[in-house]
């Protein structure tokens, strides 16, 4: 009988429980691995508008296309002759300057779902043919055997972080991670603990102790962080400090996942996307600020998505529907800063929206290959050609 | 062999023992009342329970905004007549029948597919005939969906539930070869239905068709026998072969026994299923009342749900918010269990497998909130050692001293004691 | 001996601990409405509001119950809105668009209540065969009374 696949995280979970007595993620994470490179996945959930965010500001059909939620040209960040960023980017101007920012243009992948369950789902499988139940991120788990390689931070765990057999951690909060007693109870816990017991009654007093330590081990090193940079308020900022905080103490992520939500902007879209791009690029800069003062910076790059870009034309009430190619973006020290891949063709459209002309794969398979020296055709099930956007 | 039965009058601690497994827990006076029954018949009266159901249920999925919203109205639904029903068994062994007939709402997400499904393992819960029960889960559109048999048709087969259904749902591994798993498809094809598709139709009510024109009409031979094979014909083959007793019987004894059930009890109430034809009621009865099951103490790690359920019912099952509720059967989730979508097919492996450190650090987050939070249920009285701990001559005990009742039901609903069956 | 040390002083039971049975998370519902709801004071509280579709079905604004277009006259009131703000250079959000629809005193389905009272009354302000029963002067005295269009004003602007 061969191994059942079933059971295939169970030995590859206790081949960390061998390690450390029990399998669980603060076991994994009490181990303190350093060195290694992270990738940041940053989701822009409900369909980022790709058009206004990296604005073909020279093209006359933009503004045409949108009489009254285009970026007007002189709020435009100029970048080069015909894309700039939104107003609202300003704050990572200075990576870009430094070569630390790539855009990546007209991503997107063959038949286009405008469904977000559907379209984000294939984001998280990396398959357009909606075949693959588990996200692509899981099989890096999968194949490296470790359940513990990569976590979401927030409160329940995408489709991308989910393997055949399991999911991927999500964390909500890095201070949750310890065991806070009420007063006055620490010396009955321990007299609790102490009394003499058999069988399974045996087996939770040595896993509860187990945890109890780990907890200390994950705590005193995430306590050692002190924030390098003055976080922006909201929960985006606070997830972002978390990953910083988690990379600097060693947990030992390679890959570590944020989400901003709320981009689904079919109505009045500059008052809500003005504001998230805002939280997006203020927390971001704030993350990378944090990370250099940390003596991090080389080894992170940030990697951002959106399930899909909007309609090229805008709607009759000041927003924009869902559409198909938008904008990717990177940041960090290992990244190639620019932009790459041409300005949209908003001539030739497809149903009225944009064509794609780079598939997000290519992008998934740089930063599986150049980024995190994995084999990007076993995750991916394909060679997929995309931008060159690591140094 | 069948099981020996326990024949002395139930003492003060089997009660417990007895209410733990089979009530996911008890108040003191509920204990108490049932000191110096018989074995035998307090087993006949547990499982002497009908279709009645809490009262009082704000939870209605087919009231739901979106089909999220739905699942979420289902688990807490279902949370609230694990917490406040009046057949406490029959939800004990809803929930097994959920962990073993498994569907998952990652995939099905139609709410009266799922209300249906969760009716049938209830009506089912108790079975007479393991046989009928298979069959008639094999035909909810929940089951169709969930493992692709809606998708089997003649010439174009899916294997997806033939193979689970030896695998997981009767024999186990080792007793089937692949030709089976073949076979056993080309039979079950033309098994569909109709409505519900979509999260558009998320409030439509699916209905079960069999499609003449998809089902593979051929001779077929399976697990031996050979014929033009229908789709009723391979699940009584199935459920009738003899090492689905086996496979069955273990799994009552995984959530009844022993988290390690012994290989001679199990086969003891495997020759009840063999001898009853699949008598779910009677392999219970005997089980309930045996001297296995009486002498197996403090061996179940109980599941976040029986948990939360245990907690509550301990307590004497005091009100709480519908917000509540929701909120306790996400935090079932971040515990592992989330209703009605375990990981995979095979269903949560229970036991050791609750239990790592996120989950014990939940639990203990939990215990607080149930306890000394300021939204802690409000309790006429407090909880006893006997209702919390199962003995009053728990471990813990000593370690109670001198601190307030609050303090007393917190340290207990962490205690190992606690979190035993 | 158990080997722990507990140097901080505890707070009770932890943060966690607390908002474990506070309020639960709204797992991926309409934004729109949930902040109708909320703006229209309909959440009472038990957490259900956000889940039940007769506290606010899509068709509150849309055609179908499962939102999407086409909408109905209250929705299109709501969109003509927001392209009216956007073409004076605003940047209004849904509250603040609904406040201002509001506050208009317009009548959307044109049944004679205006739909800022349809909200207070709880009728469907879509839907001209939803109306008060009273007559509009009667209703409209109460509305006053209660408050008027303000009790609808968005959060923010309220706390100001």
């Amino acid at each position: 009988m061969p191994l059942h696949r079933r059971d295939f995280l169970k030995y590859s979970a206790l081949a960390v429980a061998a390690t450390s007595g029990m399998p669980g993620f603060l076991a994994r994470a009490a181990t303190q691995a350093t060195g290694q490179k992270t990738l940041v996945v940053i989701q822009l959930t409900g369909g980022n508008d790709g058009l206004n965010t990296l604005i073909p500001y020279s093209n006359g059909a933009y503004y045409a296309a949108r009489p009254t939620i285009a970026i007007p040209k002189k709020d435009v960040l100029t970048l080069g002759s015909d894309l700039g960023m939104h107003p609202s980017l300003k704050p990572l101007m200075g990576l870009w300057d430094a070569g630390q920012l790539a855009w990546m243009e007209n991503i997107g992948y063959p038949n286009p779902n405008r469904s977000h369950f559907a379209s984000m789902a294939i984001w998280h499988t990396a398959d357009p043919t909606q075949a693959q139940a588990e996200g692509w991120i899981g099989r890096i788990a999968e194949k490296i055997g470790d359940p513990f390689c990569a976590s979401n931070i927030g409160s329940s765990t995408p489709l991308a972080l989910r393997a055949a057999e399991f999911s991927l951690p999500s964390i909500e909060a890095v201070d949750n991670f310890q065991v806070k007693l009420p007063a006055g109870l620490e010396g009955a816990f321990g007299a609790m603990l102490d009394a003499q017991r058999g069988g399974e009654a045996d087996y939770l007093v040595r896993a509860t102790r187990q945890m109890l330590s780990n907890t200390q081990k994950v705590q005193a090193n995430v306590g050692k962080y002190r924030a390098g940079a003055t976080y922006p308020e909201g929960k985006f900022a606070a997830q972002l400090k978390d990953a910083a905080r988690l990379i600097a103490s060693g947990t030992g992520q390679r890959i570590l996942y944020v989400s901003l939500g709320g981009f689904d902007t079919h109505a009045g879209q500059r008052g809500e996307q003005d504001d998230l791009l805002a939280q997006l690029a203020s927390g971001l800069a704030a993350f990378q600020t944090d990370l250099e003062r940390q003596g991090v910076a080389e080894r992170v790059v940030v990697m951002g998505f959106s399930e899909f870009g909007r309609r090229v034309a805008e709607n009759d009430s000041a927003g924009t529907d869902h559409g198909q190619g938008s904008v990717m973006f990177a940041l960090g020290k290992g990244v190639k800063g620019g932009i790459h891949g041409d300005s949209p063709d908003l001539e030739d459209l497809s149903l009225g929206d944009i064509k794609y002309k780079q598939d997000f794969r290519g992008v998934y398979a740089g930063a599986l290959t150049n980024w995190l020296g994995l084999n990007a055709r076993e995750i991916l099930g394909g060679d997929f050609k995309g931008p060159q956007w690591l140094a | 062999m069948t099981l020996a039965p326990h024949s002395r009058p139930l003492t003060l601690d089997d009660a417990a023992h007895l209410l733990r497994r089979t009530a996911f827990g008890a108040t003191d006076a509920q204990i108490r009342a049932l000191v110096g029954s018989e074995a035998r018949t307090v087993a006949r009266d547990l499982l002497n329970f009908d279709g009645a159901t809490a009262p009082g249920n704000p939870f209605d999925p087919m009231q739901a905004a979106t089909p999220g919203a739905g699942l979420q109205l289902i688990r807490a639904g279902w949370l609230f007549e694990l917490m406040y029903g009046p057949h406490p068994l029959r939800e004990r062994l809803t929930l097994l029948w959920s962990n073993h007939f498994v569907i998952g709402t990652d995939k099905v997400r139609n709410m009266p597919s799922i209300t249906e499904y969760l009716a049938l393992l209830r009506r089912h819960a108790a079975t007479p005939s393991f046989a009928a029960f298979a069959l008639d889960v094999a035909r909810t559109p929940a089951m169709l969906r969930y493992l692709d048999n809606d998708q089997n048709r003649n010439g174009k087969p899916n294997e997806n539930f033939s193979r689970e259904l030896l695998e997981l749902f009767t024999t186990g591994i080792g007793h089937y070869t692949e030709e089976d798993v073949k076979e056993g498809a080309r039979a079950l094809s033309g098994w569909t239905f109709t409505g519900g598709r979509g999260n558009q139709k998320y409030l439509e009510v699916p209905k079960f068709v069999f499609n003449p024109k998809q089902h593979d009409t051929g001779r077929k031979t399976y697990l031996g026998k050979t014929g033009n094979l229908t789709g009723e014909d391979v699940i009584a083959l199935a459920a009738g072969h003899p090492a689905t007793a086996l496979f069955v019987a273990r799994k009552l004894h995984r959530a009844f026994v022993s988290d390690v059930p012994s290989d001679a009890a199990v086969k003891g109430s495997a020759e009840t299923f063999a001898r009853t034809g699949g008598n779910i009621r009677a392999v219970l009865e005997e089980l309930l009342s045996s001297e296995a099951f009486y002498a197996s103490r403090a061996a179940v790690i109980r599941g976040p749900v029986e948990f939360i359920a245990a907690a509550v019912r301990s307590f004497g099952s005091p009100r709480m918010e519908p917000k509540q509720l929701l909120n306790l059967a996400q935090t079932a989730g971040k515990m592992g269990q989330i209703l009605l979508q375990p990981d995979t097919v095979k269903g949560w492996d229970g036991g050791r497998e609750w239990i790592n450190d996120t989950t014990l650090l939940q639990r203990m987050q939990l215990a607080a909130a149930l306890s000394l939070g300021g939204n802690a249920p409000k309790l006429e009285k407090p909880p006893t050692p006997l209702a919390l701990l199962g003995t009053e001559r728990a471990a813990t005990v000593t370690a109670l001293r001198g601190l307030s009742a609050k303090q007393q039901t917190y340290l207990m609903l962490i205690s190992p004691e606690f979190q035993l069956a | 001996m158990v080997g722990l040390k507990f140097s901080e002083k505890h707070v009770l039971g932890g943060i966690l601990a607390l908002l474990v049975l506070a309020a639960p998370a709204a797992l991926a519902l309409p934004k729109y409405r949930m902040q109708a709801i909320t703006q229209f004071h309909l959440d009472d509280g038990s957490g259900l509001a956000a889940l039940d579709r007769r506290v606010m079905a899509c068709s509150y604004c849309h055609v179908k119950e499962t939102g999407g277009a086409p909408w109905n006259p209250f929705g299109e009131a709501i969109r003509a809105t927001f392209k009216a703000n956007a073409e004076a250079g605003g940047k209004a959000k849904f509250p603040e668009v609904l406040y201002i629809l509001l506050e208009s005193g317009a009548d959307a389905d044109g049944d004679s209540y205006p739909d800022a009272l349809e909200v207070w009354a709880k009728t469907l302000p879509g839907n001209a065969a939803s109306k008060p029963s009273e007559a509009l002067e009667v209703v409209q005295a109460r509305f006053e009374a209660a408050g008027g269009v303000r009790q609808f004003e968005p959060q923010q602007a309220q706390k100001k």
